[in-house]
This record gives C-alpha cells, structure tokens and sequence, in this order.
C-alpha cells in the first residue's frame, strides 16, 4: 500500500528525513514515533503530497507520488484521510457540513451523502450533534467529527498527526479503538505519536525516526 | 473508496446556494458594495438616456443648414419664381420653399397661439420667404457666400443664415455622447476592480477553508466556483439595481424633455427608458461580476491551495 524508497528530504541544509525506506501492505496499522523534530510531520506531508521528496519514491497504491499531475492529485487524495491534532474544523458550519465536505468537494452522489454522513457520525458516537456548530463542542467531540471527516469516503490509506495530542487518556484510548475499527475494515493507518505509552498499549508495527532517519521498523 | 461523480447541474446549483448563503452572512458589506456597482452602472445609463432626449429636441430639418431670403414686398409673383428656380441651380442647394407672406402670418399666430393677431392688420406687415435648405454636409463658408449673394439681389430684403444653433447643439450632442462612452468604458474597469477586490477579501477570508477543500480532494474549480457566483450575483444586484435607477433617472428627465419637445413642435416623440435600457445594465453588471470574481478567485485560491 504505502513504499517509501530511499526517500530524503531537505530544507536547505537541513535534512529533514535521510534515506527513508519501509513499506506498509494494505489493511496494516503501524505508529510513526519520534521526537518533536525527529521528522514524522515531514513523512506525512510527503504521504499528502503536500511536499515532494528531495530525493527517492513514495508509492501509495497505484501512484507515484512523484509524478502526479495537477489533475491526478485530488484523485490520489480522495483515497486518503486525514487526521490532525487540530481537527481544522469549519467553524461557521455544522458537524454535519463539516463531515460531508469530502464528499461534496469530490463529487459523490448527492442522494447518497446524508447516509454515509450519517454512517461516519455514528462510527465516533456523534450522530445527536449533527445540527449542531463545532463551537459548541469539546475538544475530544470536536477530535471525533475530524476523525468523521477523515473516514466519511471510506478512504483506503488513514493518516493520523498526533490524534490524540490534546486528549485525555480515557478519550485517547476511545480514539484509538475508533483506528483500530477502520484497520479491521481493511484500512491502511498510519498514526504519527510522540506519546510513548499510547504506542506500548497497542500491538501494532513502529517505526521510529530519529534526525530524519528509520532507526526501528523497516 | 467508490466516488460516483454527480457534475454539472448539481455542483453549481450547490454553488449557487453557497454563494447565497455567504452573502448572507454580511449583509450589509456585500448590499454596499452591490448600491457603489448600482450607481457606477447607472451613471453612463442615465446620462445616456438624457442625451437621447436631448437628441429629440433638434428639429429634423434644422439639422441641415439652412437660408431664409426674406424678399422685397413689392416683388411679384414671377420674379420669385425666379429666384427660387435660380437658388434652386447652385450647388449645394437641397430644397427651396417658398413661404408666402399670409402663410407666414398664420403660422405665427397658430405657434404664439393667438388667432386673432391675423386679423389685426390691415395689410400683412410680413414678406414672402424663401426657405432653402443646403445639403447637411455644406460647409459653413459655401452658405455664408451665398447668403451674401442673395443679399446683393434686388430682389431681396435681407438674408438670415438658420445653421448656427442646431450645429452647435448637434456637435454638443456627440461631445456628450463620446464622454459618456468614455465614462462608460471607466465605469466597466471600475466594476471589475471592485468585484476583484471584494473577491479576494472573501478568498482570503476562506483561505482555510480553500486548503482544507484541497486536502481532501476538491478540485481549485470546486473551491472557486462559491466565490465566482458571488461576483455573479453581486453583479446581478447592481445591474437590477442601476436598470431601477435608469428608469428613474429617465422618469425624471423625460417629463421635462417631452414638454420641451412639444414646444419646439416635434410631436409623438416618446423619451424615457426602454427595455434594451434597462436590460443592459443588468447584462453588463452579471457580465463585470463574474469576470472579476473569476479573476481574483483564480488567482487568490491558487495561492491558498
């Protein structure tokens, strides 16, 4: 699903990742650790296609990610989910709006969005709020509609930048189950953490970076 | 992940309502900035319909240049007719009208409206008149030359040459038509300037929003599409709104225009706006707002993305 190809990236002369190489088949759940720095933000922003490697390959499925067109990238991107810490909600609009958004922007079925909205908010127990605005809403509900948002077009790759950052234990273990669920569907996740004690409580794959190198899980 | 793609009619139906409901959300920034496109757009209209009735007010035969031999009052029949036949031969002449001196009188007293003047003289004080009228293109040194021609005929009484006024208001007439169409052409750059700068506060407004659409794989066309139908809408608004105050404005000039007009004699002249009058603001101003918003739309969100 995921290969990285004696992937590196700089900045300057800055070296952000070094020489990266893993691969990760589909339906797998792996934890992306390090230190703050350590470059698992910039191994997720080359996942997003939001940089290009300064050096190497990145294949995701059937792409290159290299060599995707202007047209091809919201393609590729419509197979990803995304998950942040901050869950970059619309403020002015509903959980509802905000949760179908990916669907709206990618052209799904119209008829067919209220149900599978529906179905997302009820994978992360927040089908009751869907009128409502994220402003009303706690930070661990606000992190459960991005989480939505993230899963709603039933993405083949899910991608996680410290989900659990500004949660409690209790909501973190919840968000992690939620994770575990979509792998059971056959979801590819990719977790970024840099919380040591989520990461031993699960079963899953680690690959530890370390200044911009794999040092655990090739 | 199976994505059925529903374009066309629903994507900008959805963006249509979006629009919608943006504009809604500041009322009273967007309902100025479509009252600034409303007068913009109305200006040149208003002017434009003024101008045209202005237009109306020249006579058709003043619009040529013409001469008024006022003959001796002892001259006969046949020698008028022969001067009318030899005016007749210069060049340049378009027609010759003779107007005798009791044709004269009651003429006058049917335009001061006072029918009985006629009556109040013994013998008609007026003379005959020869009216001659030059072809619309003869300069104003020919009709002067033979203006002072005739004037040396025995005939003759004295000349008066009629070219002077129409002239002049026609030459004001197109003065003011080519500054309204100069007016116009500014008022065009102006509209899109506004609607490109109230585009690229609203992109920049949604500039999270624009690269969250990017992210989870909206297309730029997608996340444009609100903020060009905003522009069409705005646009929409002002162009309604300008084709109200054209009709307005042309309620307001016509009434004074259309009593002017009667008493220069011109009848079953009607002055006011009509319906390409008040469509073409609206064309327009639809026309200005898409354009402008496309433009900063395509520019901002291209940056945000």
């Amino acid at each position: 699903m995921i290969e990285f190809q004696n992937v590196s990236k700089r900045y300057g002369a800055r070296v952000a990742l070094d020489d990266v190489s893993f691969r990760l088949d589909p339906g797998e759940m792996s934890f992306l650790v390090g230190h703050s720095g350590a470059g698992k933000s910039t191994l997720l922003r080359q996942l997003i296609c939001l940089e290009a490697p300064s050096e190497g390959r990145v294949l995701v499925g059937n792409f290159d990610l290299r060599r995707l067109t202007p047209e091809q990238l919201p393609i590729y991107r419509r197979k990803v989910g995304v998950v942040f810490q901050d869950p970059q909600l619309l403020m002015d609009r509903s959980v509802y709006d905000n949760v179908a958004l990916p669907l709206q922007a990618s052209g799904f079925d119209r008829k067919a969005i209220p149900h599978r909205v529906e179905a997302a908010l009820q994978q992360v127990d927040l089908t009751e709020l869907a009128g409502i605005l994220p402003s009303a809403l706690s930070s661990g509900q606000r992190q459960r509609v991005g989480i939505a948002r993230a899963v709603v077009h039933r993405p083949a790759l899910l991608l996680a930048d410290e989900p659990t950052g500004n949660l409690d234990p209790d909501l973190s273990k919840k968000i992690m189950k939620l994770f575990t669920q979509f792998r059971n569907h056959g979801v590819t996740v990719l977790i970024a953490t840099h919380e040591q004690a989520l990461v031993e409580s699960q079963p899953f794959r680690v690959l530890r970076l370390d200044g911009g190198r794999l040092v655990e899980g090739q | 992940m199976s994505v059925s793609i529903h374009g066309g009619y629903h994507a900008h139906w959805e963006a249509l309502l979006d629009a919608l409901w943006r504009l809604r959300k500041d009322p009273v920034r967007h309902s100025a900035g479509v009252l600034v496109m409303a007068i913009m757009l109305a200006l040149p209209g208003v002017s434009w319909v003024a101008l045209r009735g202005l237009d109306l007010l020249i006579p058709a035969e003043a619009l040529t240049p013409g001469i008024s031999v006022f003959l001796q009052k002892d001259a006969d029949e046949a020698a008028l007719e022969g001067l009318a036949d030899e005016i007749n031969a210069e060049e340049g002449v378009f027609l010759v009208e003779l107007v005798t001196a009791d044709r004269g009188l009651q003429a006058l007293s049917e335009l001061a409206g006072l029918t009985e003047l006629a009556g109040a003289f013994d013998t008609n004080p007026l003379p005959d008149v020869l009216r001659v009228l030059l072809a619309p293109d003869t300069e104003a040194g020919v009709s002067r030359e033979l203006a002072l021609r005739l004037e040396g005929d025995p005939r003759v009484e004295f000349v008066r040459l009629d070219q002077g006024i129409s002239a002049e208001m026609r030459n004001a007439l197109v003065l003011g038509q080519r500054l309204v169409m100069v007016l116009a052409v500014m008022v065009v750059a102006a509209i899109v300037l506004v609607v490109t700068g109230a585009t690229r506060i609203e992109v920049t407004r949604a500039r999270a929003e624009i690269a969250l659409v990017d992210l989870v794989g909206g297309t730029m066309r997608y996340a444009r599409r609100p903020f060009i139908y905003m522009g069409l809408l705005q646009g929409a608004g002002g162009g309604f709104l300008a084709a109200g105050f054209v009709w307005l404005g042309a309620e307001l000039v016509g009434a004074p225009l259309s009593r002017l007009v009667v008493l220069y004699g011109e009848t079953g002249s009607a002055i006011g706006a009509g319906w390409f009058d008040l469509l073409l603001p609206l064309v327009v101003g639809t026309a200005l707002g898409g354009l402008g918003a496309r433009l900063a739309a395509r520019t901002q969100s291209i940056a945000f993305s």
